[in-house]
């Protein structure tokens, strides 16, 4: 039974190492903006940890979370530990594990995504509509829906403050949509009023507090609706009418759509420096210790006998 | 050694005082032997000597006492725990520690001596005492006579000058009792320990006294060689007394002596007959009849298999050592105790089977702690609640403890009766359910001789009443006065069952005194004195 | 040395403890499986090779029954609230619908093979750390580690050694009490007859206390230490502040996520202030100890093969962090490092090297 077992559990490892698994899932979404407003662009920015920014797109029709579009683009992403995929430590295995994070008031400090990591370094996140700023959001990935037709943002932010945030580099604008108008909905409305699942640490006074909204086809102008009113948290603000547009695209830095990006689950094991052979011997180590002490109870029990 | 000058001591609010103006001075290497009654001040006088009393129990001393030049009313008994090394009458309440050896280290550590001397020490001591395979046994497994040894090794181990023991063997079997005596014996004769010892059987103490200090009870004291105070003393040992009867001067103390003097007595009771006895009534049927009693606690095996049948007027002494199955045998035949086979018949019926309320109307019993069964706050509460719970007449309790102890103030607390009071009383409420069959397990425990012959009286008040009374008891001298068969029991086996001249005359370690001095058919003092009368006449 | 080396005796107990502790940390900073498994199987291993036959040392199988129902427990939480984290969903149950004001919870519903995992895991961790604390609880006799408390904590070791046989003799003396009550037929109920049974049990434990005190302090406790109010209260003072820095410490440097300032240099001060405490606690008394327990090689061996297990997982932790903590997003197999694996294996070393324990004389029955 344990033999047979174990040569399954063999088998998982093997398939689990042998599977052509890349940084960027290339089955999921498609590099680079989205080309209509179906779907959602997702943006990578890794700031100060250096590295090229990544845009893909979620070309979805339905609706869905923020977490499904940043998975859904193909991005390969990391929960800590104990809130799980509600909360990214890691997008792309970056900082990884292995990686000395200059955190101020962290020495050597490097990312474990066991808890939530401090507020000096962090994935901050990010959503604008399309011709619309960035705003950070008031809210966690699961709790928010993406923008048809919007973008999705994550930046790395390191020993920035609430104020100094950085929003990624890239325009929230799609090719050949340059110069229209922000028409700005309301932030959709989280799911559940769980502050664990709010993204944190939140900044005080989010820079472009007002709301993108999406280029929506029909693109109508809706009346802006009354502010939801919800108890816990604070309100998003009312649309202001005359709303900023987004940055220059022109202004943008460069990005790739993540396609040479190198296999996360490849860097790992190298990172780790992981045998293969090494959960093999701790099983049969486990086997062995377990004999061992069988036979030694034997042994102890036929002694205090005689 | 010791010295008590003008010592005098009240307790708050007694009338009078427990001890008063008591001047003595113990040499040392001396083996003194203190005797009174219940109550007459023995453990006041002992408490004395390192300062228990007056700073541990209160009360009020005058005079002073000291210790090797030391006064005990400077400092507490602890200060003292180098000089004076305090034995207390249950060995296991006083223990601190769980096993044999840390018991035996404790008080070292107290007095900081050092861990190889402590270790000397203990390994000496263990050999001294005999105990050394004990060494790392938990405590509370220990026998009696085992545990009273451990207690005075943990007291020995710290070197005391003195001493003090209070009752070392009252709860012990004989042979226990006899290896505690032996080894003090042998402490005073190896180290020149000083011991001061109270102890209410004198019989087994007196040989080995230099010295005897007797407490009347009014709070004076009689000092002397033994010899001397005993013979003008109202309580005495059998040998004593015989010695009495006989009028031997020097009154002997030991059997040697004795049997040396009583060569003429032997030859002349030889020659008559021997003493009439009631023959054991053998044809009326058993009042209690029980057949193939088994208890067992866990693979433990109490009592294995044993028959027994108790005819009404007549009393049964069992006997044997601690732990021989005596107190599980009775619990069982009560009917409250477990019982795992075996039946027991009373009037056709078996009280296992009746709820308690009604066996025992059946069968009465008053355990080792008869204590246990007091609750109230007053003698007079307790009869109350006593006919209550036997539907008697009111009154049938109160009556039956006067019958049985004239002049009991009904207002008095019970725990402040004597122990042959508190006895009583607990006879006299089990006796207001009016059993035919009564059972006392170990009832002479901590009574003096005075309380023993009082006990004496009330269990013939019982068989006058035609009861069926059995005494589960290691006083030998007692079974010889009371009993008219005797059961020796034996890890949970009957090992000899007869009339008791045939039980008690016939065996080394069951003889009373007169027995090994007169001869097996002799048990009694006052046998032999109706036998020299007769010769007289 | 070598011929005395594996004589039977009992070892320190605080070893045990140190060793015992040392596989705990490690297994605190690990949620990997193999580990965690790996740690079990070594701590059992030496309880079985190295514990007594005293009551204490059987209780280890508890210890074990206790660790797998804590993993059940993690695992059956996992599925009841909320065990939807994750993309493989293995279960679908139906989800309960919950009024609004317990918004956030969630019954049933859908669950995942990461959160299920994840469940596991966490629960594996805390579960190798009760093993743990079993196994110091199995080798090492606790009334030995009474008597190798610091001088300043005897009064407490006292109390405790006597509450400890207190408490048999009063199982006994209700035992006794109640069958007492039956010979007077007491069968009766309510507060009379709790009376009946509380007044002779307690009026017992009284003269036994009474007893015991007497005997006590005929024996010399409490014999000397004379101390001034003001050494009194500096020594309480210096020994809460420095439990108090331990505390503080301790948890800082388990928790990865505390400012490391509080960590080494709090822990360490803590334990100056707190030695220093115990130190002057310590000598105001004149005791001494019969056969104290000895720090011999065999001890400092056995502690630090416990101390070298939690070394080792902590510096993998500096560069190896990625297997201590086996990521719940993409399911695959935990990997695995060589020194994690080797490091958790020194820990056995007890079970050979350790003197074996002594035979408990047994009462005759």
């Amino acid at each position: 039974m344990r033999m047979r077992f174990i040569a399954a559990a063999a088998a998982v490892v093997l398939t689990a190492v042998a599977s052509p698994a890349y940084a960027i899932d290339q089955s999921k979404g498609k590099p680079g903006f989205c080309p209509s407003a179906t779907g959602v662009t997702v943006v990578v920015d890794f700031q100060d940890l250096g590295g090229t920014t990544i845009v893909r797109c979620f070309p979805s029709a339905s609706r869905g979370t923020g977490l499904d579009a940043l998975k859904g683009a193909g991005f390969q992403i990391a929960g800590v530990q104990r809130w799980g995929e509600g909360f990214i430590c890691r997008v792309e295995n970056r900082p990884s594990a292995v990686e000395i994070v200059p955190a101020q008031g962290k020495q050597n400090y490097r990312e474990l995504c066991i808890d939530t990591p401090p507020g000096s370094a962090y994935w901050s996140y990010w959503h604008a509509g399309n011709n619309c700023p960035w705003v950070y959001s008031q809210w966690g990935i699961k709790n928010r829906d993406f923008i048809p037709g919007g973008f999705e943002g994550w930046s790395f932010s390191l020993n920035k403050t609430a104020k100094t945030n950085p929003q990624p580099r890239i325009a929230a604008v799609r090719p050949g949509a340059e110069g229209r108008t922000c028409n700005a909905t309301e932030e959709p409305k989280p799911t559940t009023n769980d502050p664990n699942e709010q993204q944190q640490p939140q900044p005080n006074t989010p820079p472009g507090a007002d709301n993108g909204g999406g280029d929506g086809d029909p693109p109508a102008a809706e009346p802006p609706p009354a502010p939801a009113t919800s108890a816990a948290l604070p309100l998003p603000r009312p649309r202001n009418s005359a709303s900023p547009t987004a940055a220059n695209p022109a202004l943008s830095v460069a990005f790739t759509g993540g396609e040479q990006a190198e296999d996360v689950n490849k860097v790992l094991r190298r990172q780790s420096g992981a045998s293969p052979y090494a959960p093999w011997v701790a099983g049969a180590a486990v086997v062995l210790l377990a004999a061992a002490s069988w036979w030694i109870a034997r042994q102890r029990r036929r002694a205090r006998k005689a | 050694m010791i010295t008590l000058d003008h010592v005098s001591f009240w307790y708050r609010g007694a009338p009078r005082p427990v001890l008063s103006d008591v001047t003595l001075t113990i040499r040392e290497g001396e083996l003194v032997l203190l005797a009174g009654r219940t109550g007459s001040g023995k453990s006041t006088l002992l408490g004395t000597v390192n300062g228990l009393v007056p700073h541990f129990a209160g009360g009020h001393l005058a005079g002073t006492a000291t210790v090797d030049g030391v006064s005990t009313r400077s400092r507490p008994p602890r200060e003292f725990a180098h000089l004076v090394g305090m034995v207390g009458q249950d060995p296991l309440a006083g223990f601190v520690t769980d096993t044999v050896e840390d018991e035996l280290a404790y008080g070292m550590e107290q007095l900081g001596v050092a861990p190889q001397v402590m270790r000397r020490r203990v390994e000496e001591t263990l050999d001294l005492l005999g105990i050394a395979e004990l060494r790392r046994r938990p405590l509370r497994t220990l026998s009696g006579g085992q545990q009273q040894r451990v207690a005075i090794g943990a007291v020995l181990t710290m070197h005391p000058k003195v001493l003090v023991l209070d009752e070392p063997t009252s709860a012990l079997d004989p042979i226990a009792a006899e290896d505690v005596l032996a080894t003090l014996a042998r402490l005073v004769q190896d180290l020149g320990t000083t011991v001061l010892m109270a102890e209410h059987r004198l019989e087994r103490v007196v040989p080995f006294a230099d010295r005897f200090l007797y407490l009347p009870g009014d709070g004076s004291i009689v000092d002397g060689e033994p010899a001397g105070v005993l013979a003008g003393m109202p309580i005495a040992p059998p040998i004593v007394e015989l010695g009495r009867v006989a009028g031997w001067s020097p009154l002997p103390l030991s059997v040697r002596d004795a049997r040396r003097l009583a060569e003429p007595i032997r030859r002349d009771l030889a020659a008559g007959p021997a003493p009439r006895r009631p023959a054991p009534a053998g044809t009326e049927p058993a009042t209690l009849t029980a057949t193939g009693i088994v208890v067992r606690y866990g693979a433990t095996v109490a009592v294995r298999g044993v028959d027994l049948d108790l005819r009404s007027g007549t009393v049964l002494a069992m006997m044997g050592r601690n732990g021989s199955g005596k107190s599980s045998l009775l619990w069982a035949v009560q009917g409250s105790g477990p019982r795992q086979g075996g039946t027991v018949r009373v009037d056709g019926v078996d009280p296992v089977d009746l709820p308690s309320a009604r066996a025992r109307r059946l069968v009465g019993m008053v355990p080792q702690s008869a204590g246990d069964l007091l609750y109230l706050e007053s003698v007079a509460q307790e009869c109350a609640a006593a006919d209550r719970e036997s539907d008697a007449t009111p009154g049938t309790c109160r009556f039956l403890l006067d019958e049985l102890a004239p002049g009991i103030d009904p207002d008095q607390h019970p725990r402040d009766l004597s122990e042959g009071q508190r006895l009583a009383l607990v006879l006299a409420i089990q006796l207001t359910a009016a059993p035919p069959v009564l059972l006392l397990d170990e009832p002479t425990r901590g009574l003096d001789y005075n309380a023993k012959a009082a006990l004496g009286r009330q269990i013939a008040y019982l068989t006058d009443q035609g009861r069926a009374v059995v005494v589960a008891t290691h006083d030998v001298e007692f079974v010889a006065t009371v009993a008219d068969r005797v059961v020796v029991l034996a890890e949970g086996e009957v090992v000899s069952d007869g009339p008791t001249v045939d039980v008690l005359g016939g065996s080394p370690a069951f003889a009373t005194q007169v027995a090994k001095i007169i001869g097996p058919d002799w048990l009694t003092v006052s046998e032999v004195a109706a036998a020299l009368h007769q010769e007289v006449r | 040395m070598g011929s005395t080396w594996f004589l039977p005796r009992d070892l320190h107990p605080a070893a045990w403890w140190v060793w015992a502790l040392g596989l705990a940390t490690a297994a605190s900073r690990t949620t990997n499986p193999w580990l965690l498994g790996l740690i079990v199987a070594v701590a059992s291993l030496v309880v079985i090779a190295r514990r007594g036959e005293a009551p204490w040392a059987l209780a280890f199988r508890l210890y074990l029954v206790l660790a797998g129902f804590i993993v059940t427990m993690r695992v059956l939480f996992r599925i009841i609230f909320g065990g939807a984290e994750g993309s493989t969903i293995i279960l679908r149950l139906p989800e309960i619908p919950l009024p609004a004001w317990a918004a956030g919870i969630r019954l049933f519903g859908a669950v995942s093979a990461e959160s299920v995992l994840g469940g596991f895991y966490d629960g594996l961790r805390l579960a190798t750390m009760v093993v743990c604390l079993g196994a110091a609880n199995a080798l090492a006799n606790p009334k030995r580690l009474l008597k190798a408390m610091p001088a300043a904590l005897y009064e407490v070791g006292t109390a405790v050694t006597v509450a400890l046989s207190v408490f048999p003799q009063l199982a006994e003396s209700v035992l006794r009490v109640r069958r007492a009550r039956k010979l007077r037929g007491g069968t009766g109920k309510g507060v009379r007859a709790l009376r009946g049974i509380v007044i002779p049990i307690l009026a017992d434990a009284l003269d036994r206390s009474l007893l015991l005190a007497a005997s006590m302090d005929s024996r010399g406790y409490g014999r000397a230490g004379v101390a001034t109010t003001r050494a009194r209260a500096a020594t309480g003072v210096l020994m809460i502040v420095g439990l108090l820095g331990v505390c503080v410490g301790v948890y800082a440097t388990l928790d990865g996520s505390t400012p490391r300032y509080l960590a080494t240099p709090v822990l360490v001060a803590g334990l100056v202030i707190a030695v220093l405490g115990f130190r002057a606690a310590g000598r105001r008394v004149h005791r001494t100890r019969y056969r104290p327990d000895r720090w011999l090689l065999a001890e400092i061996v056995v502690a630090a093969s416990g101390v070298a297990v939690a070394v080792v997982m902590f510096g993998t932790s500096r560069v190896d962090p990625t297997n201590l903590n086996p990521s719940l997003i993409t399911l695959s197999w935990p990997l695995l490092s060589w020194p994690p694996l080797i490091g958790v294996l020194i820990g056995v070393t007890p079970a050979l090297l350790a003197p074996p324990p002594l035979e408990l004389e047994k009462a005759p029955a």
